[in-house]
């Protein structure tokens, strides 16, 4: 979409390298310094959310363990990382030397950076998705209880090199030490919960659960959501009305009961939320993209693309749908903070995740519900951070919507 | 083009609007004959319910030759008769109140006894229906016990039976039969007098196949026959001998044949929320979510209620449930043990609060039950090893602050039936590899432990309402996660969890069983009381401890029966069908204003005995 600067409000002087309409876009709303800090914010949680396994974990990096024939240098982090973490870290390196390849490939000249954007692109997919299924195929999930501090402690094991946040999120201190709502100290940074696990371990792989419903399902509502609004408004007629009635019906569907009545019915499971928050969620995103289509169905461009006979995918997906999809991405970055809501209310009402993964409303409610005694070093943190991605989400999206009004782009 | 308003557009609308206000007022009107016509029914029903009663009441008091003069029908206090406990020459035990006894704690004599105000409290759970016999939950059962009335009543003080709906029982020598004389003033709520025949049809009820009430059938299997001799004299035959004899036939909810007489019994079940007895209140409301209101039954035969009003509210949440003491919206509660250590020597809340802390044989214990049908837990040592891989006494100074028992089998410890020699397991992570190994579990490739083909994955079912309850299933996962041990937590709603239980959908469940002063096994732990959504859940099917329960059923000297009862209890948690894990203490808070609300040594507190001084009065 980057050439497609048929905007007449961003035409730009001919200095090269020439930006793009999204590059000027966010360039503009990345201006005011408070929408660079929530964008760097969210970056970071984004990053977090990535990478948490080898943040934060009970496992050492590496550790030379005694066993029969002597000291043997073993990896227990890695060995224990699932196949999602590894799918999770090749998905995030391929989105991000995407990101690079197109930062880099500005200064090539105009006419074969396209390819060469696509290229790059379609050998880091390809690559990623070869080495992907070459890791689900190869790695088996381990199952590692072991207690590598005990292990030291006995001096069965040394040279352990732990993670910069030594605990996994569902460890606890043992029983005997009665470690449990403890201040913040050296040892645990934010101090620990009821049950003496690390509050700021915790906190960090709640992030996943944050970013995970809120990317997730949001990308399932887009999908849906551009689909159907593309068609209604596209073709109308027939297909608008049922459309209309579709999008009616769904939203008459109360979402957070829906989810309580397949909780209690399937049991819970992270994906189940995810799909019914997507499969709900979409119908906002069909109707602002059907009344963009009714729109710039109209105009000339398009209706010379028609008469050159152009493929109607062409039509819909390379020249309308860049036109019409800005306003829907702007709502979409309030769908996010929506999806993180709904997940931490869900959380908060002791329904949403299988205990034992954190996320930041089930903290919140550890924090203050079960016994009286009220912690704020185990409340603040994951409300703060729950208080902080909303508002983030929220800040960017508004800055994002004036940064492409037409109004203002000049 | 066609959109226009024309004249004939209004006129069309006008008709429209006069036809639709016409159809309104019809059916107001009919609507508002109906309400009318349904209320004068049951004013005539009500009306001739009571003359009928008066008129049986009259004729028999005519028949029985007593003269109708100067009669009230309501209090013969002034009657001076005394309570008879005897032993008859042929053996039997015969016993007459002529008036239902008084509590021990008697609330009458205190000093600013008064009448009237309301008693609120809180249940941690909406029960999902609360008909007779049929409930599941703790909550349903706590709001029968206001509604319902049974033969007798057990004396907090001295544990004994005595007669509160008969007038006397008697007990014959084998203690095959039992011969109860219904209290002839005693009446249902709706009018009509207690007599033998719903004594006989709540039996049957009770007993029908089609009534959804397994868990308490199971306690009634020994009766033959429950036959009422008389109008008003009823007499249960046992099959064989059964220490809980009196009990059961004594306790059984006695409900009123005019309003349960369903012409299918099936039709029963389909009620939720028909609650009518003899009781000394009347279900008034049920707000959905909200709370349960019972008021006083002003046409109680016994002793007029304290409390006009009982007021159950659901706050499912133990904080929220604090919240509301302290602020004065319910008047008892019991409390976390965070939340005792935290207020019980605080000096503002012992200035509002009365509080009570103790072990009564009503609490009941925590357990996780593993279904040993499924394949993990079928093996004696593996189960052993489970409960080696938990640190119970850490976990109750942790969690529990140090404010529970360990349970070493399914007894009450303050109970007799309790057997002092049995050890707990010790917490012993090393010896219970040595088991798990020799119970045949060896370590995969994967970590996990492995026989055969079944890698040691399975999900433990908990209550999604109960906090406590998720931190101990987190510290088990992790346990069990050192030993290899892969276990799930699926929090459930307790409704749909009860349902995952009586269909035996579940790997392990943790819950917990209410107690009582002496405990009957046969519901949870016979082999027989696996089917028809019994309670053994778990599919206990030992033949020795089947023998132990058949035998201790049968005995009726109590030292021999609770030496069985230990035999028992040692077996159990030698087979450890059960995790056991601990008893609570019962932590109470009850506002000042109510009074006499000491606690029973034995069983606890008893809401029947409080009352509010005039003064203290916030109700009216």
């Amino acid at each position: 979409m980057t050439e497609l600067s048929a905007h007449p409000a961003i035409e730009t002087p001919s200095t090269a390298p020439p930006a793009s309409y999204w590059t000027l876009a966010i360039r503009k709303m990345l201006r005011p310094w408070l929408v660079k800090i929530f964008a760097a914010y969210i970056a970071a949680v984004l990053l977090i959310s990535l990478t948490v396994p080898l943040l934060a974990s009970g496992k050492p990096y590496a550790i030379d363990i005694h066993t029969g024939n002597g000291w043997v240098t073993r990896y227990p982090l890695f060995a224990d990382l699932t196949t999602r973490d590894y799918l999770t870290f090749i998905a995030g390196a391929v989105i991000i030397g995407i990101v690079v390849a197109w930062r880099l490939t500005r200064v090539v000249e105009m006419m074969r950076r396209r390819s060469l954007r696509l290229g790059i692109a379609g050998v880091l997919i390809g690559a990623g998705i070869l080495g992907g299924s070459a890791l689900a195929i190869l790695h088996h999930n381990r199952f590692d209880g072991t207690d590598y501090r005990a292990l030291i402690k006995s001096g069965m094991a040394k040279n352990a090199i732990f993670a910069p946040i030594p605990w996994g999120y569902a460890e606890m201190e043992p029983l005997s030490k009665n470690a449990i709502n403890e201040l913040p100290s050296w040892h645990h940074w934010l101090g620990t919960d009821r049950s003496g696990r690390d509050v700021l371990a915790r906190m960090l792989w709640a992030s996943r659960v944050a970013m995970g419903i809120g990317f997730v399902s949001q990308a399932i509502a887009l999908s849906l959501g551009i689909i159907v609004g593309a068609m209604m408004g596209y073709f109308g007629g027939i297909f608008d009305l049922l459309g209309m009635r579709l999008v009616e019906m769904v939203e008459a569907i109360p979402t957070f009961f829906l989810i309580l009545t397949f909780i209690a019915i399937f049991g819970r499971s992270i994906l189940m939320i995810m799909v019914i928050l997507g499969v709900t969620g979409w119908t906002g995103y069909a109707r602002f993209l059907r009344a963009e289509f009714l729109r710039i169905r109209q105009l000339d461009y398009i209706v010379a693309a028609r008469a050159t006979g152009m493929p109607l995918w062409r039509i819909m997906f390379r020249h309308m749908l860049p036109n019409g999809l800005t306003p829907v991405l702007v709502s979409a970055s309030f769908g996010l903070a929506g999806a993180v809501t709904i997940e931490s209310s869900l959380s908060y009402l002791g329904i949403g995740v299988r205990p034992p993964t954190p996320s930041w409303g089930g903290m919140l409610n550890a924090a203050g519900n079960p016994a009286t005694v009220f912690h704020w070093f185990e409340a603040l943190p994951p409300g703060l951070a729950l208080f902080l991605i909303v508002l983030a989400f929220n800040i960017v999206g508004e800055a994002l919507r004036d940064a492409i009004d037409p109004k203002s782009l000049s | 083009m066609g959109n226009r308003f024309t004249v004939k557009d209004f006129i069309f609308l006008c008709i429209f609007i006069v036809i639709a206000v016409m159809l309104g007022f019809t059916l107001g009107s009919f609507n508002y004959l109906t309400h009318q016509v349904a209320g004068l029914r049951s004013d005539l029903q009500t009306m001739q319910a009571q003359q009928t009663s008066e008129l049986y009441a009259l004729k028999t008091l005519q028949r029985s030759g007593v003269r109708t003069t100067n009669h009230t029908g309501i209090n013969d206090s002034s009657k001076v008769a005394s309570d008879i406990r005897e032993t008859l020459p042929d053996g039997s035990r015969y016993v007459m109140f002529p008036n239902p006894p008084l509590p021990p704690y008697n609330p009458y004599t205190k000093p600013n006894f008064a009448y009237g105000d309301w008693l609120v409290e809180s249940l941690s759970s909406e029960p999902n229906r609360i008909m007779p016999y049929v409930p599941q939950s703790e909550s349903a059962a706590s709001i029968q016990a206001s509604v319902l009335e049974s033969l007798l009543v057990r004396n907090p003080l001295t544990l004994k039976y005595d007669p509160w709906l008969a007038r006397s029982y008697t007990v014959s020598k084998d203690g095959l039969k039992i011969t109860f004389v219904v209290r002839r003033r005693a009446r249902f709520s709706n009018g009509q007098p207690v007599t033998a025949q719903d004594v006989v049809f709540s039996y049957d009820t009770m007993m029908n196949p089609e009534v959804n009430c397994a868990p308490i059938r199971s306690y009634y299997t020994d009766i033959k026959s429950c036959r009422a001799r008389s109008a008003w004299t009823v007499v249960f035959t046992f099959k064989r001998p059964y220490f809980k004899a009196l009990g059961i036939a004594g306790g059984l909810a006695i409900i009123p044949k005019s309003v349960y007489g369903f012409q299918h019994m099936s039709e029963f079940n389909k009620h939720g929320k028909l609650l009518v007895g003899s009781g000394p209140y009347v279900l008034k409301r049920w707000t959905a979510g909200q709370a349960i209101v019972l008021s006083r039954n002003p046409r109680y035969w016994g002793p007029r209620p304290i409390f006009d009003r009982l007021v159950y509210r659901f706050i499912t949440n133990p904080q929220a449930s604090l919240q509301s003491l302290l602020a004065g919206q319910i008047d008892a509660d019991g409390l976390e043990p965070s939340q005792w250590l935290k207020y019980h020597n605080k000096k503002s809340f012992l200035a509002k609060f009365t509080t009570y802390k103790y072990l009564s044989a009503a609490s009941g214990y925590n357990f996780i039950c593993w279904n040993l049908r499924k394949p993990w837990f079928q093996d004696r040592r593996t189960r052993v090893a489970l409960a080696m891989l938990v640190n119970e006494p850490a976990m109750i100074k942790t969690f529990m602050h140090g404010l529970a028992v360990q349970n070493t089998g399914p007894f009450n410890p303050v109970s007799p039936q309790n057997n002092p020699h049995v050890k707990p397991i010790p917490y012993d992570p090393a010896m219970a590899q040595q088991l798990l190994k020799k119970a045949g579990w060896k370590r995969d490739a994967d970590g996990l432990l492995e026989r055969g083909k079944t890698q040691f994955r399975f999900g433990l079912t908990i209550p999604s309402q109960f906090p406590l309850g998720k931190r101990i299933a987190e510290y088990i996962k992790q346990q069990f996660a050192m030993a290899g041990i892969d276990m799930q937590i699926n929090p459930l709603d307790f409704t749909t969890l009860l349902q995952k239980i009586n269909h035996r959908h579940f790997d392990a469940v943790m819950l917990g069983w209410s107690g009582s002063i002496e405990n009957d096994p046969y519901q949870i732990w016979y082999s027989g009381s696996y089917k028809n959504d019994g309670s053994n859940a778990g599919d206990f099917d030992d033949p020795l401890a089947d023998r132990l329960i058949l035998e201790g059923r049968r005995t009726l000297n109590v030292r021999k029966r609770m030496h069985i009862w230990h035999q028992l209890q040692a077996e159990i948690y030698r087979q450890q069908p059960y995790l056991f894990l601990f008893t609570s203490y019962s932590l109470i808070a009850i506002n000042k204003r109510i009074k006499n609300t000491q606690p029973y040594p034995v069983t606890g507190i008893s809401p029947g005995d409080w009352f509010v001084p005039l003064a203290l009065q916030k109700y009216r």
